[in-house]
């Protein structure tokens, strides 16, 4: 396994750890663009990401809150992901009232397995293996 | 012995700054595509988003992209509208789906993390 390394999304003057993940959903791979937020305990997709074969309410639900206070019903799921060129499984929420208008990269099954770098210097983030 | 605005002047043009440490670079970006179609979209694709995230943001706000080749390929409400549209331009693909924020989205992640006192792992 090898460092990953992400470039900033640039927004104007501003930029944003934002980072792209492989998901194995109904045996098709789907690409995604999620926050890097180590502030989330879950890596939260919107329910509008999910293919029509797949239903994402069978995942165990889990009420939960945003940050801004908005309550948020999660259906989790073990999924298959891939970051860079690595692949494992990682809990996954779909929710239908993620309205933050992005997906987050979570905690769960990512920190655990990668050292998250915040390079606001050199516009990076990067995930080093941990095991 | 150098006069301080010579040594300056040097650094400069070396590329250093003030101290004679290097300048920080940003990346640049990958010009050779992978062949795994998967692959590409995480990073080929992944690249050319982060470069033209301001632009998606200001042209489909709120909308979901799928983008190939590094173009906008698909536009949709959904995941499965973007692809679709997508995949008869690019059938053999795996497009990046970018589901694009308002920029009122995004000024509010830059509020909450410029914000003094404000929880250093919470953003939103």
């Amino acid at each position: 396994m090898r460092r990953i390394v992400f470039p900033y999304a640039r927004l104007g003057a501003d930029v944003h750890p934002i980072v792209s993940l492989g998901i194995h959903l109904t045996d098709a791979w789907r690409t995604v663009y999620a926050y890097v937020d180590s502030g989330a305990a879950y890596t939260v997709l919107s329910a509008t990401l999910a293919p029509a074969g797949f239903d994402y309410r069978s995942g165990k639900l889990t009420q939960s809150r945003s940050a801004t206070g908005h309550p948020l019903s999660l259906f989790i799921h073990d999924l298959e992901i891939q970051l860079g060129f690595d692949r494992f499984s990682a809990p996954v929420a779909f929710s239908p009232d993620l309205h933050v208008g992005f997906n987050l990269l979570g905690r769960k099954g990512i920190f655990d397995r990668y050292k998250v770098e915040f390079d606001d210097r050199r516009r990076l983030v990067s995930f080093t293996p941990t095991r | 012995m150098l006069t301080h605005d010579r040594r300056w002047t040097i650094l400069k043009t070396m590329g250093r700054n003030r101290n004679g440490k290097a300048k920080a670079k940003i990346a640049p970006p990958r010009t050779r595509p992978p062949g795994d179609p998967l692959l590409r979209a995480l990073t080929y694709e992944n690249d050319w988003v982060a470069r033209h995230f301001g632009d998606l943001v200001k042209n489909y706000p709120q909308k979901i992209v799928a983008v190939v080749e590094h173009a906008v390929a698909g536009v949709g409400a959904t995941g499965d509208e973007a692809l679709a549209v997508a995949k008869e331009k690019f059938p053999s693909a795996i497009p990046l789906l970018v589901s694009v924020p308002a920029e009122e989205d995004m000024k509010c992640v830059v509020l909450f993390s410029r914000t003094p006192g404000s929880a250093p792992t919470s953003t939103r």
